[in-house]
């Protein structure tokens, strides 16, 4: 990722959640690395990728000028090596947006994938998602549940015959969905003073106890993900 | 076939085994048969479970005509004998549907691998129910790259390209390992793609070709 660490230099980092005045491509960035260090998926920024595709519209359309009107312009001289060094950059910035904005889309659907069933159980869950990444798993569960039960579910007996359940007898609980291990340890930073976090568990947890950090802006933190998702949708900490 | 049937779930661990250590890349056939008796081993322990299940409310009505206890305690042997006829049938399922899934990745990272020519050799080591389970997940996976039937800015986008890292440079180098001859550039100029021969071309060029293994990433400019 050093790559693109240059971006990040004059990255506001005090400011909360005023992501307005921020540039867009350290706002996917931040979409992207989020999304990916983070184990469940993550509300679908839409009006981010919209803005994404706007400005590779945007961009490509001004090259393709550029290139034919320095085509044209060619034959009568040579074409000046500043227009094409500014050529060179503009590409280059577009395949990175263009990059970024891939492996944004193609890490959700690497967790839509993996966790399909657990996804189509919870409807919050499946609020997240962009319509395109709905049908997608809608599709994606069907074609799972067919292929499971043509080569081996529909010939068991009927009491093991599920997908979601060892024993349809045994409890109304689907104890064979795979879902993400929302306990597992994330590294955070800390975008705006927060104060003092619980990090522990909280009272509905009864298997530990909370245990409060101070949290002020640039802190970077290993913390269990379960207390901060909260602070992470609300844009208060990023994933690193 | 009671001999072998107990086995207790060791046909189902090898099925599993054929697929689990294979390498990577590579599909085994699609082991029907195994399969087949591994399912014959489920009912068998199933119907097992039941005799023994039935054969003991038998013996309580007729010791106190009260129905649905289960005392169990004159009896452990049996007792112990559906437990393990139970615990068999659940390993099995859970064997059963882990060498599925298994194999189902397998066949999707072929779809992101090479595209929607997958040979013939592999084709062939699936079974008919996952040759179907292929096409469909290419159709929704074009579905969703080219965002059919669904009204959004982003249009069509190729997730299955940045087979090289995070762009450094709009130009990567890249060795020729398969010959198609003439190949036209976005830019439209014309480059002789020879096996053997390298290359300086631009990123959104070369992703496709390196993808469908045409061209080998061979480092930046």
């Amino acid at each position: 990722m050093d790559d693109f660490a240059q971006h990040d230099e004059d990255d506001p980092l005090t400011q909360h959640n005023t992501n307005v005045d921020e540039d867009p491509y350290a706002r996917l960035k931040r979409a992207f690395v989020n999304e990916r260090a983070c184990p469940e998926i993550l509300q679908y920024e839409e009006s981010l990728v919209d803005e994404a595709v706007e400005h590779v519209d945007m961009q490509q359309a001004e090259l393709d000028d550029r290139r034919a009107s320095a085509a044209t312009a060619e034959a009568g001289r040579d074409s000046s090596a500043s227009d094409d060094l500014v050529d060179l950059l503009k590409t280059m910035e577009l395949d990175r947006v263009k990059y970024l904005l891939r492996a944004y889309l193609r890490t959700r659907l690497y967790k839509l994938e993996t966790f399909s069933l657990h996804i189509m159980q919870d409807s919050n869950l499946f609020s997240r998602l962009s319509q395109r990444e709905r049908r997608f798993l809608g599709s994606h569960t069907d074609l799972l549940d067919k292929l499971h039960d043509d080569l081996v579910l529909k010939h068991l007996p009927q009491q093991f015959n599920s997908l979601v359940q060892q024993d349809t007898l045994v409890g109304e609980t689907n104890d064979m969905v795979p879902s993400p291990n929302l306990d597992t340890h994330v590294f955070i930073r800390v975008r705006g003073d927060l104060g003092r976090v619980n990090v522990g568990y909280s009272e509905s947890e009864p298997n530990g106890r909370p245990s409060e950090v101070d949290m002020s802006a640039g802190d970077q933190f290993v913390v269990r993900y379960r207390p901060i998702a909260q602070l992470l949708a609300n844009g208060e900490v990023e994933l690193l | 076939m009671a001999a072998d049937v107990r086995a207790f779930a060791r046909t189902a661990t090898e099925l599993y085994r054929d697929v689990a250590l294979a390498e990577k890349h590579h599909l085994p056939p699609h082991d029907h048969d195994r399969l087949k008796r591994a399912i014959e081993e489920v009912k068998y322990h199933s119907e097992e479970a039941q005799n023994l299940l039935k054969a003991q409310e038998q013996e309580q009505d007729d010791a106190n005509g009260e129905l649905g206890s289960q005392d169990w305690t004159s009896n452990p042997a049996s007792a112990a004998a559906v437990l393990v006829h139970y615990e068999s049938i659940l390993r099995n399922k859970r064997l059963m549907l882990a060498y599925v899934h298994e194999r189902c990745q397998k066949i999707k990272a072929f779809r992101w691998r090479l595209g929607n020519a997958v040979p013939k050799e592999i084709v062939d080591r699936m079974a008919p129910e996952e040759v179907h389970f292929a096409t469909q997940y290419n159709r929704i996976l074009s579905e969703y790259m080219t965002g059919a039937g669904v009204d959004d800015r982003l249009g069509n986008i190729d997730l299955t390209l940045d087979a090289t890292l995070p762009p450094k440079e709009p130009y990567v180098k890249v060795l020729v390992k398969r010959d198609i001859g003439e190949f036209v550039t976005e830019e439209g100029k014309t480059v002789h793609l020879i096996p053997g021969s390298m290359h300086l071309l631009r990123r959104c060029d070369a992703e496709p070709l390196i993808v469908q293994g045409v061209l080998e990433h061979e480092g930046y400019a």
